[in-house]
């Protein structure tokens, strides 16, 4: 064991209770507000200890700068703009900007790759 | 099909997730809880979900939707998992901090 590195079993569960701290939080969303944004901040805390990085599916699902949970349509909006996912917290106003270049990138070299393949089998 | 597949994402984990050996160190929230026995006599016998957890504190939702704070220290709890199974938890054994819970080593007791 590293300084600072946790033993994997330990990491397995702290895995597992930040899922399961996540899915509560959607569940309560509309029920109790103030309870859903405890179970984020539970959840935030096992992760801080455990060295986590919080899994895609929930990684924009709550503000980096208020700690909130967030669900697009109610407490957040999301748009594309100059190559770019924007989420706006509505509860604090932060805007999260998330470049998506490198993606557009890869498409448009793979798009040209393709026709310069198929060019050369017809000659 | 496509109905399953999702519910096999998310249900059976939790179901298989959280055992009686690794309660100790698992999540509280959303579990069935009991009060088995306490040093305090109204405390006995008050059950429901648990909505909250501090260092010191259990807080659970009973039926009629009230909240109910109770001190861990001097109660002994009995949590219900997913898969039915019921645990007896003396409230000593977990008193710290949530986030704390998993790295301690515990004498085995069960």
């Amino acid at each position: 064991m590293r300084r600072g590195r946790r033993p994997k079993w330990m990491i397995n569960v702290a895995e597992e209770r930040v899922n399961i701290l996540f899915n509560r939080a959607q569940e309560e969303l509309n029920l109790n507000r103030d309870r859903s944004n405890r179970y984020v901040q539970m959840a935030l805390d096992i992760s801080k200890k455990y060295n986590l990085k919080i899994d895609t599916t929930w990684n924009r699902r709550y503000c980096k700068n208020c700690h909130k949970f967030l669900q697009p349509g109610v407490n957040c909006q999301v748009r594309l703009k100059n190559s770019r996912v924007e989420i706006k917290c509505q509860e604090c106003g932060k805007i999260r900007r998330i470049p998506y270049t490198r993606e557009k990138k890869v498409k448009r070299r793979r798009k040209i790759e393709f026709h310069t393949i198929k060019k050369g089998h017809n000659e | 099909m496509i109905g399953q597949g999702e519910e096999e994402d998310v249900k059976p984990d939790i179901l298989l997730m959280i055992t009686p050996q690794n309660i100790f160190r698992h999540e509280f929230v959303g579990l069935h809880v009991e009060v088995v026995a306490s040093s305090h006599e109204g405390y006995k016998g008050l059950k429901g979900r648990v909505v909250d957890e501090t260092k010191n504190t259990i807080k659970f939702e009973d039926v009629q939707g009230n909240e109910k704070i109770i001190p861990k220290k001097v109660a002994v709890f009995e949590f219900t998992l997913p898969n039915g199974v019921k645990v007896e938890v003396n409230g000593k054994v977990i008193a710290m901090r949530p986030e704390n819970r998993i790295k301690k080593r515990y004498k085995k007791t069960w």
